[in-house]
């Protein structure tokens, strides 16, 4: 019993991928996001699920369940993190996408080609227009600022972390003495 | 208790070994050595009576919850280490709370942030793109890391563009 409370994160993050397959299919690629929090959530039951099954098979006490349960939620969380991690990757990351383009032609990709596909100013535009639409960037006479704060906290907690660790602001800033 | 306990305090002794380190001198190589630190630090606990002392399945716990504590911070770490298109420009917008950007600050502030440029020259440092001919191409055999991401990627349709 003890392997099977040892294996159920395991368990329950591919009960995840596959409800999160499942789920964004299901949408036919449109609601991403709710995909990765649905997996994650179905996979959070069942883990709850197994951990409850296996401390009544095996007759532990409260004390000890709850420990169980706080350390495999611990490995669960952390391990639903790096998938949608991972998940994301392919979706959104522009390294990715750029390695993909020059993998799939035979001859690579000219520097004005790649100029011409990932234009700064049209992926601004677009990031830009995401933002206003999700109400993290609000415009007003023809000026942007900033709109909820979800996103400026987070990226405070970032750079905070990036002077602490790396001692500057930006990766396009050189290290402070 | 003992397992949650060990691996948070292998968790700390790992950060602290990787903040010194940091602070010494940068590694060229973050994440590689990143991996390396965390992997030590297992191994030495392993290797120590600290394991042997343990029931085989309280080892392998602290095994697994530590390999994916780990690797989440090595995810979040990328995020340290490189920058946010969205996070960098919401930053400045709300440093400038009152009176904003206009667009042509926001067409400045992205001209000296070159991201596409940055993640092409991440990826020729990395070695896995080179130049050739005024031209990238792929260098050498495609990676697995960008193949695994690329095929699971497939799974549920085709990448769209944009950032």
């Amino acid at each position: 019993m003890s392997y099977f409370v040892l294996l159920s994160p395991v368990a329950a993050l591919a009960v995840n991928v596959v409800a999160q397959i499942v789920l964004l299919r299901a949408s036919r690629g449109s609601h991403f996001l709710r995909s990765i929090i649905g997996g994650f959530l179905v996979g959070f039951v069942v883990l709850g699920a197994l951990d409850l099954f296996a401390v009544r098979e095996a007759g532990w006490s409260l004390d000890a369940a709850l420990k169980i349960l706080v350390v495999n939620t611990i490995t669960y969380g952390s391990l639903g993190y790096c998938y949608f991690n991972f998940v994301n990757l392919g979706q959104s990351s522009i390294r990715i996408r750029l390695y993909a383009e020059i993998a799939a032609t035979g001859n690579g990709i000219s520097i004005k080609e790649l100029s011409r596909d990932y234009d700064e100013q049209a992926l601004m535009k677009m990031r830009l227009q995401r933002l206003r639409e999700s109400g993290d960037v609000v415009e007003k006479d023809g000026r942007y600022h900033a709109g909820r704060s979800r996103l400026v906290f987070i990226g405070a907690v970032i750079f905070g972390a990036k002077r602490f660790i790396l001692g500057k602001d930006s990766e396009f800033q050189k290290v402070s003495p | 208790m003992r397992v949650f306990v060990t691996v948070i305090a292998l968790v700390a002794v790992a950060l602290v070994a990787h903040l010194i380190i940091w602070r010494i001198k940068l590694p060229k190589a973050q994440i590689k050595a990143l991996l390396v630190i965390f992997g030590i630090v297992f191994c030495a606990w392993f290797a120590a009576d600290g394991a042997r002392l343990l029931p085989m399945v309280e080892a392998l716990q602290i095994g697994l919850c530590y390999t994916a504590v780990c690797l989440s911070y090595v995810i979040t770490y990328s995020a340290i280490e490189g920058d946010s298109p969205t996070l960098s420009l919401m930053r400045v917008l709300a440093a400038r709370r009152t009176e904003g950007l206009s667009a042509a600050e926001v067409s400045e502030f992205l001209a000296q942030r070159p991201f596409v440029k940055a993640r092409i020259a991440a990826l020729i440092a990395s070695g896995q793109v080179r130049e050739e001919n005024g031209r990238y191409v792929i260098a050498g055999k495609p990676s697995t890391f960008f193949r695994v991401i690329l095929g699971y990627r497939k799974l549920y349709g085709p990448i769209s563009r944009g950032g």
